[in-house]
């Protein structure tokens, strides 16, 4: 049994960005390519059909061309195409022979058999997706376009000649062309099927004291259908956007670190100016830190803490809108073990600053740094302070005399 | 340069001479007497802009014209026409169709010519001028009407059609 192929990801985005996307777009516009159909409507199947008969059905006579006029005649008099036309005799009337494409004013819905089923109420339909990069988010849209609108153009076709010849040539070119009772002409993009409906003859033969010429006509139908540009409808599809949330000053967030294998856990409150009791809801191991707006606290003098309880209980309230953070490793006792079994120990040294170098040799060798801070105020390693080596930091600068150096580690 | 071939048939009874004199008492009637003007609206069909699929310009007040010339014609009107677009409904009631008499030498004086398609004005009185739009310029006159005597063609006879005001309303 054949699994189903699924498309996992769509390519909703261009592989090409920046300069070389750009190109590519340049090229895909410059080269007539565009994400939507091209415009359909009447004058272009006209134009159309008269490139169609000037393409294909260029006869010769007396070794010229049979001029062909290649306008679709029309009632305004003063343009009619005999008064400019090269092939005009002195009374400005057209010389024999020539070619003429009339086409039939009425235009009929369409009888192409594809089109006779439609879903009502012009809905627009799907067409394509496009991306797009507008106001520097990159998105796409989505093209719609209603179905098109078939429809049948008539077009007489008239040979008016002097040779039975030119007769010939005519008729031969057109049903050789149309042996497979259709051809096509490409109109804007568009493969348009043209059919012939039959040819009449209106020759005055019998004429016997009259102008004598022949005059062939052949019909033809061409089952167009019209796509109008200005229906196409445009709707954005998929966008990146940029959302804001702003959070109002409630709850806790809290944020797990990992230093030299061990989880520190540092939770932040928006103190409410009332609540005096901190409760991150987890046992706390060993108490590293508690900050309130930055300021590091002193346990048993600004804070309380009991061993393996989750509280931290201020004796003042801190202020409304204070940032309060407690920082701890979570664990039932204070032995830690790291992943690969080896004991490891946090370690709380104080100093108080009495000038000279600022310097402080630490008991333990340091495995890794986990605050430091002067005055309450925490250092930022390599900026405030360096690791020399396994037992010795110095502060980049002195700090006042008397200040009171607070350094955690894990050894 | 065309080859002018001199003109010799009924010499024994009427040559160019009286053919001058002919034509100069017609135009003192026509101009003189009767002074029947008209105003000719010649379409530049080099300056027109036209698409180039049906020739058609966008509007009407988009057909570049010459300047308009003043001419003398006999000018005779045929009765107007009461009918409808179509069987009995949409009734219209416009001008017959104009014909003007127009001498050939008063056309080469003005060095104009009158061709298919172009515009005639007439002053019907004092605050209305009809348009008629030119549907025969008459330039073919080998009949013996427009041949003095059967000596040689000396006047064109144009037909015109009214059009109403939204097709051409003067420039």
């Amino acid at each position: 049994m054949s699994v189903n192929k699924k498309k996992k990801s769509l390519t909703l985005y261009p592989s090409k960005i920046g300069l070389q996307r750009r190109e590519e777009i340049l090229n895909m516009l410059t080269q007539g390519q565009t994400a939507l159909p091209q415009n359909l409507m009447h004058d272009d199947l006209d134009r159309g059909f008269l490139d169609y008969i000037k393409q294909n059905y260029q006869i010769v006579s007396d070794g010229k061309p049979v001029p062909i006029i290649e306008r679709i005649m029309t009632i305004q008099r003063w343009g009619e195409y005999t008064q400019n036309w090269q092939f005009s005799d002195s009374d400005g009337n057209i010389e024999i022979p020539f070619m003429a494409i009339i086409r039939n004013p009425e235009v009929n819905y369409g009888t192409h058999p594809v089109q006779h089923y439609n879903v009502p109420q012009n809905q627009s339909w799907y067409f394509s997706t496009v991306q797009n990069f507008e106001n520097g988010v990159m998105g796409a849209d989505v093209y719609q376009i209603p179905q098109p609108t078939p429809i049948d153009i008539k077009f007489d076709v008239a040979l008016v000649c002097t040779k039975f010849r030119d007769l010939n040539a005519l008729n031969g070119l057109i049903l050789q062309n149309l042996n497979n009772m259709q051809s096509y002409q490409v109109v804007n993009g568009h493969y348009i099927p043209i059919y012939l409906d039959g040819v009449t003859d209106s020759s005055p033969i019998n004429t016997i004291e009259g102008r004598r010429f022949y005059l062939q006509t052949y019909k033809f139908t061409m089952n167009g259908y019209l796509v109008d540009s200005t229906r196409f409808v445009k709707t954005p599809a998929i966008n990146r956007a940029l959302l804001f949330f702003e959070t109002p000053n409630e709850g806790s967030q809290k944020v797990v670190n990992q230093v030299a294998n061990l989880e520190i856990t540092t939770v932040t409150f928006n103190a409410d100016g009332t609540d005096k009791t901190f409760n991150v809801n987890e046992n706390i191991g060993i108490l590293i830190t508690v900050k309130v707006n930055g300021l590091t606290q002193e346990q048993n003098t600004d804070y309380f803490f009991i061993g393996n309880t989750s509280k931290i209980s201020f004796s003042d309230a801190p202020l409304e809108r204070s940032i309060v953070s407690v920082t701890y490793i979570k664990n039932k006792n204070t032995t830690l073990i790291d992943p690969f079994g080896n004991i490891l120990l946090v370690n709380k040294e104080y100093f108080v600053y009495s000038g000279g170098t600022p310097n402080f040799n630490i008991v333990n060798p340091i495995k890794a740094m986990i605050t430091l801070d002067v005055n309450g105020l925490e250092e930022t390693e390599n900026i405030g302070y360096t690791i020399t080596d396994t037992t010795t930091i110095q502060l980049t600068s002195p700090p006042v005399l008397n200040s009171k150096v607070a350094i955690i580690y894990i050894s | 340069m065309d080859n002018k071939l001199p003109i010799t048939r009924l010499g024994k009874f009427f040559g160019q001479d009286d053919f001058d004199l002919q034509l100069r008492v017609g135009q003192e009637y026509l101009q003189g007497d009767l002074n029947m003007k008209l105003v000719l609206y010649r379409v530049d069909r080099q300056k027109t802009d036209t698409d180039d699929v049906y020739l058609e310009t966008a509007g009407s007040d988009s057909i570049v014209f010459f300047p308009p010339v003043e001419f003398s014609g006999l000018v005779k009107i045929d009765p107007p026409k009461n009918e409808t677009y179509k069987e009995g409904i949409i009734r219209y009631l416009e001008p017959g169709n104009i014909n003007v008499s127009v001498y050939i030498k008063h056309l080469d004086e003005l060095k104009i010519d009158i061709r298919y398609g172009d515009y005639l004005g007439y002053p019907e009185s004092e605050t209305r001028m009809r348009y008629y739009t030119v549907v025969n310029d008459g330039k073919v006159v080998s009949d013996n009407k427009h041949n003095m005597f059967g000596y040689k063609p000396y006047y064109r006879t144009i037909i015109g059609s009214f059009v109403q005001d939204v097709a051409f309303r003067g420039v």
